[in-house]
């Protein structure tokens, strides 16, 4: 009994001596969002004034960064560049990995909201698990700059990277590539990751944009992919069911090189197996440009998408007119493309 | 003869009780050798099996720890973070792949020696102690790789370890193998293997009768190490490259296996052949499920329903006894 009342009073005591929440800052002007035009990145680049607004607005609160994962290339190099040019400004920006799970981000919208984020710049990993939390984040006043998915984001920008893009670009480097290099003829595996919802966008339209633009091909089957020990152990399987595998288009880089392995372990042919990724990592344009079987990848400009993010919230806190909507556009990378 | 098919019936029974997952593992093999052309071919037999390597040897480590009644969740983090610092040595600084693999294995070893201390000296809980150092493993690796593949032709000369073959017969399996006949060795014909099993039946027990039994749990938790630190250095090579989710996907396998070789989980219980045969049925649901054709989108389900069957017919065959 002594024991719980000593507990009450020391918690009392914390809850006493607790710093009161930090004053808010007069809320800026509400930015006008213009629903009706496809923004670019130039949109994007705010004035002087409108950093100094920003920051003016921001007050002692931060951005917070919500990527999908930092164990991609890809991400962290999206995160990374966000960090720097918030950096840059002058502004805080923090960031708090959800490690690929959705359930994470909601944990990490809470957090930040609590530590007084003004903006949330977020890859969203399933718009069904996380909307709830980023309406609740957006009720007390939160901007949102939305890095993917193909929603508009609530209550700020969407730089939208589509998946179904990324997915159809892949899906036409593996058709082009099955026309000038097979013949028109091949034998298609598809490296998928179903754990996530936005990726399989990227799946199907691999698929949908490879039987448009090479109609004699046979896709064979969508196999595990994501990391490149799936991407490998798929593909050794897969080649058992089918040894006629020719090409692989995946969802990603890191799988692809997974698939890449497993291939060269099947003594495949490097003149006439194609491999496709999306992401345009460092190793990917190396392998590409030293014309093996990794045919080409979809660049995605991860440093630019970052910069584009924290310009976007600069936007947002300096009340200025925006479109609601950008797109970062897709790129097809090619041994010709490098050279 | 309504009786005899009764009692054979029951008979039939019997048999798959006392077999447990291994009944469901021939029958599975069965199915897939009937409906498939290529399951009991050589090259796809070899195929499982070098899949299974590297999740098995690491279940070895897995395996001593809870046999002496404990589990350790940061095997597949120290995997991947001891791969890591391997390739890196080779790739940024050069080092020898000798020594980078010498280093890889120590890291590993010394990660198992610190979750050891945290359990019986520092008295956390196994399960909780390497909760935590699986976390800080993960963020040592994000920190240290920032998200990027690191890669380089040094890689090549570490080739040979997950990828090799000796004849026809995959580098990877003979080590699966030769890990096995060694620890099967150790737990059943040494004092150890008896210490092991001793405590795990009954610690106090042990302690009582001049066993050391915090040495020998850390001795089990660095052992554990060491196995994880090779096994990285092991898909480092089956790769090609290292990043810095490497090993988060081999944590459920792992435990896995080892559960489903039928390692009780209060410890002192349990066969390491099992464990081997376990990994190795992990790996052909996988396989199966491709030469079959199953949509990706049915795996989980059909992958969790087989590993239910097996486990519950297994508990069965304890509950036989």
């Amino acid at each position: 009994m002594k024991r719980l009342v000593v507990f009450i009073l020391l918690v009392a005591m914390l809850t006493a001596c607790a710093q009161p929440p930090a004053a808010t800052p007069a809320p800026p002007q509400k930015p006008t969002l213009l629903t009706d035009k496809l923004g670019e990145a130039q949109d994007l680049v705010p004035t002087d004034a409108e950093v100094a607004a920003a920051k003016s607005a921001l007050g002692t609160g931060k951005i917070g960064i919500i990527p999908c994962t930092m164990g991609s290339e890809y991400h962290s190099t999206v995160t990374n560049s966000a960090v720097a040019r918030a950096k840059e400004l002058g502004i805080t920006a923090e960031i708090s990995d959800p490690q690929a799970k959705a359930e994470a981000q909601i944990s990490a919208i809470e957090n930040f909201v609590s530590a007084g984020a003004k903006v949330i710049m977020i890859c969203v990993l399933d718009p069904a698990v996380v909307k709830p939390a980023l309406q609740a984040a957006v009720d007390k006043g939160v901007y949102i700059v939305q890095t993917s998915g193909r929603e508009s984001a609530l209550n700020g920008i969407g730089i939208s990277i589509e998946d179904a893009d990324l997915g159809c670009a892949a899906g036409e480097l593996a058709g082009d590539a099955i026309n000038t290099v097979l013949g028109g003829k091949a034998t298609v595996a598809i490296l998928d990751y179903p754990d996530l919802p936005n990726v399989v966008i990227r799946a199907d339209n691999i698929e949908k944009c490879l039987k448009e633009k090479a109609s004699g091909a046979t896709i064979v089957g969508r196999f595990k992919g994501g990391t490149t020990d799936f991407g490998q152990t798929s593909m050794e399987n897969a080649l058992q069911a089918n040894p006629d595998i020719d090409v692989v288009a995946s969802i990603n880089d890191a799988g692809a090189y997974g698939a890449l392995t497993a291939l060269e372990a099947a003594k495949k042919d490097p003149a006439k197996t194609i491999i496709v990724g999306i992401d345009a990592e460092a190793h990917a344009r190396e392998l590409i440009k030293a014309g093996g079987m990794y045919y080409g990848t979809v660049d995605t400009n991860p440093a630019e998408t970052g910069v584009m993010g924290i310009n976007a919230a600069i936007k947002l806190l300096a009340g200025a007119t925006v479109p609601k909507d950008i797109k970062v556009p897709v790129v097809k990378i090619t041994k010709a493309t490098l050279q | 003869m309504p009786s005899q098919n009764k009692i054979s019936l029951q008979r039939i029974a019997e048999i798959i009780g006392e077999n447990g997952f291994i009944f469901i593992f021939i029958l599975w093999i069965v199915i897939l050798s009937l409906t498939t052309q290529t399951f009991l071919s050589s090259n796809n037999i070899f195929t499982v099996l070098r899949q299974a390597a590297i999740v098995s040897i690491v279940a070895i480590g897995e395996m001593l720890i809870m046999l002496l009644g404990g589990m350790d969740v940061s095997l597949a983090a120290a995997m991947g973070f001891s791969g890591i610092v391997a390739t890196s040595l080779m790739v940024n600084f050069n080092i020898p792949p000798e020594l980078a693999g010498l280093v890889c294995i120590s890291i590993g070893g010394l990660i198992g020696l610190i979750n050891g201390i945290l359990v019986t000296i520092v008295r956390i809980n196994a399960v909780i102690a390497t909760l935590g150092m699986m976390n800080v493993l993960n963020g040592m690796a994000l920190a240290y790789t920032q998200g990027k593949t690191i890669v380089g032709p040094q890689l090549d000369q570490i080739a040979f370890l997950a990828r090799g073959y000796v004849g026809p017969i995959p580098f990877p399996v003979i080590l699966m193998f030769v890990f096995y006949i060694v620890f099967y060795v150790i737990l059943n014909k040494t004092v150890f293997g008896a210490h092991i099993y001793a405590i795990g039946n009954n610690d106090k027990a042990s302690w009582l009768a001049g066993i050391k039994v915090d040495r020998m749990k850390i001795l089990a938790f660095t052992v554990a190490g060491f196995l994880a630190g090779f096994s990285g250095l092991l898909q480092a090579s089956r790769q090609g490259s290292a990043t810095s989710s490497m090993g988060n996907e081999f944590l459920f396998p792992i435990l896995t296996a080892v559960i489903l070789g039928g390692i009780s989980l209060s410890g002192g219980r349990g066969k390491i052949q099992n464990t081997l045969i376990a990994s190795v049925f992990l790996m052909t649901i996988t396989n199966g499920m491709v030469l079959l054709g199953i949509s990706l989108y049915v795996q989980g389900i059909i992958s969790g329903l087989i590993l239910i069957i097996a486990l519950s017919l297994d508990r069965l065959r304890y509950r036989r006894r």
